[in-house]
């Protein structure tokens, strides 16, 4: 006769509790609030699935609540426990949206996550040597501050994700070349990242790519998020930070801040940052999960979709895609040395060359960049 | 510190709570912690010692024993290896682990299954 050694009945809840909690894996937690309806209770009454999600979470320390939309009602809600109650109601609707939110959080479908560029603290030679430059990995073109005499001046890069509910990883940056004179290149000395909201629903209209005015960054956005510093290399290849946890950003928008000028232009004396490629790791949680962001509190409602299906790009594995990269960008790079030689080193005759080239080249790539 | 309950417990004869089996298992503990603290690997393997001849139904009793004599470190180890034990173990390996019957209504589990298909892939063979 098995000896029957329920946890539940035997020991201090604050003991199952301690069991519990070092469960990190979302699935065994639902398992285990499958045993039976007192161990589903005590998983729902304690908030495990909450708990697990902040601690890989901390920013969800912002949800005022959460919600769920196109839930399909039966005609009497299951009883969910031994007293329904609003009260519980609520906790039970927890336990079911953080339990999707740490499986789908956990699981390792990365993209590229951003949706479109947003501004640049200064940029040179508008519309040129824009900040969109960044967004295509394989062209011979990039982005570039305006020339500073004080290396110490920082410039940022703003960003907007693919939706406002995020899971990044990391965050890959390719400094610029220049191939005029011995390869010079123009990074940071260290690079930081800042994830958050804007302000207000229209503050993103004020503050668009297309304006030779950088936006007022703070003014316009609400960070959450800020990461440590990372120091950049001076080499011109596709560098990758890797945060030390992945981190959710709510509200969509990523800043990178670059700090500290490392090379000066032979030609004015000026110090410059140039960026070629950018490309932020991730993976949206739209349209499975949305949020809504309430001011002026700064908290925000997490809304499951629960008919929501997720849609699964066809990711490439991590390496692969970097490998990718760095070959179109050394692509990229032969081109414009190419154009060097045949022109004996003339700087504007080369700009004049790619801006007229650009097009034809626009669209080879991005057949390429598909691929 | 570690020792009151430890003292109390060997002073008070009427004691229930911990059966001397139990008691030689959790109070050697805190010595072994100190000599090998240092090296983690060493104290892996001798809790893995430990334990390899312990029923599910004794870690029970233990965990009962180190709560008693408020034995911390005693209580984080046995709490973690119950975690352990049942880490991607299937629901009915689990129920057996804990001597448990199933209390739902027929379709009630059903659902469960349905609404988190995605939790009861891929756990160890039973």
């Amino acid at each position: 006769m098995e000896v029957c050694i329920d946890f539940l009945n035997w020991l201090d809840p604050d003991i199952s509790v301690q069991i519990l909690m070092y469960l990190e894996d979302p699935s065994d937690l639902v398992r285990v609030s499958s045993l039976s309806r007192s161990w589903r209770d005590f998983v729902i009454a304690n908030g495990f699935f909450k708990h697990l999600c902040l601690r890989m979470f901390p920013q969800l320390s912002r949800v005022a609540r959460v919600m769920e939309l196109n839930k399909c009602r039966a005609k009497k809600p299951v009883e969910v426990g031994s007293s329904y109650s609003m009260e519980w109601e609520s906790l039970a609707r927890d336990h079911r949206v953080y339990a999707t939110l740490a499986q789908v959080c956990t699981s390792f479908i990365i993209e590229d996550c951003i949706s479109e560029a947003i501004s640049a603290s200064s940029t040179d030679h508008y519309p040129n040597e824009s900040i969109h430059n960044t967004l295509v990995p394989w062209r011979a073109s990039y982005w570039s501050s305006k020339g500073q005499s004080n290396p110490a001046e920082p410039e940022t890069l703003i960003y907007k994700l693919k939706s406002e509910f995020c899971v990044i990883t990391e965050i890959n940056i390719c400094p610029d070349h220049e191939l005029i004179s011995s390869w010079h290149i123009y990074s940071s000395n260290s690079v930081r990242f800042r994830m958050g909201h804007p302000k207000g629903p229209n503050d993103l209209g004020s503050c668009h790519l297309g304006d030779s005015l950088p936006c007022n960054a703070d003014d316009t956005f609400i960070w959450t998020y800020t990461s440590p510093e990372f120091p950049m290399a001076q080499e011109g290849c596709l560098q990758k930070f890797r945060l030390p946890e992945p981190v959710l950003c709510i509200g969509g928008i990523l800043q990178i801040e670059l700090l500290g000028r490392a090379q000066r232009h032979e030609m004015d004396g000026l110090f410059y940052i140039c960026i070629s490629y950018v490309q932020v790791v991730g993976r949206s949680l739209s349209p499975t999960f949305c949020v809504e962001i309430l001011e002026p509190s700064g908290t925000f409602v997490l809304k499951n979709d629960t008919q929501g299906k997720f849609y699964t790009p066809p990711s490439l594995p991590k390496n692969e895609a970097h490998e990718i990269s760095d070959d179109q960008l050394q692509r990229g790079f032969r081109y414009r040395q190419h154009l060097v030689n045949i022109l004996g080193g003339n700087e504007y005759a080369v700009e004049f060359i790619d801006e007229y080239e650009s097009g034809e080249e626009e669209d080879e790539a991005e057949v390429e960049y598909a691929l | 510190m570690k020792f009151c309950t430890v003292k109390q417990y060997f002073d008070d004869e009427n004691n229930n709570n911990v059966t001397n089996g139990i008691a030689t298992t959790v109070i050697p503990l805190p010595n072994k912690h100190l000599k090998i603290k240092a090296n983690n690997k060493e104290m892996e393997q001798y809790e893995q010692e430990l334990l390899r001849n312990v029923m599910p139904q004794e870690l029970t009793k233990l965990i009962l024993a180190a709560n008693y004599l408020n034995f911390k470190e005693a209580l984080d180890f046995f709490c973690r290896t119950v975690a352990n034990a049942i880490q991607n173990k299937s629901v009915d390996y689990v129920r057996k682990f804990f001597g448990l019957e199933s209390d739902f209504e027929p379709g009630e589990e059903e659902k469960l299954c349905k609404e988190f298909a995605w939790s009861f892939e891929g756990v160890d063979e039973d």
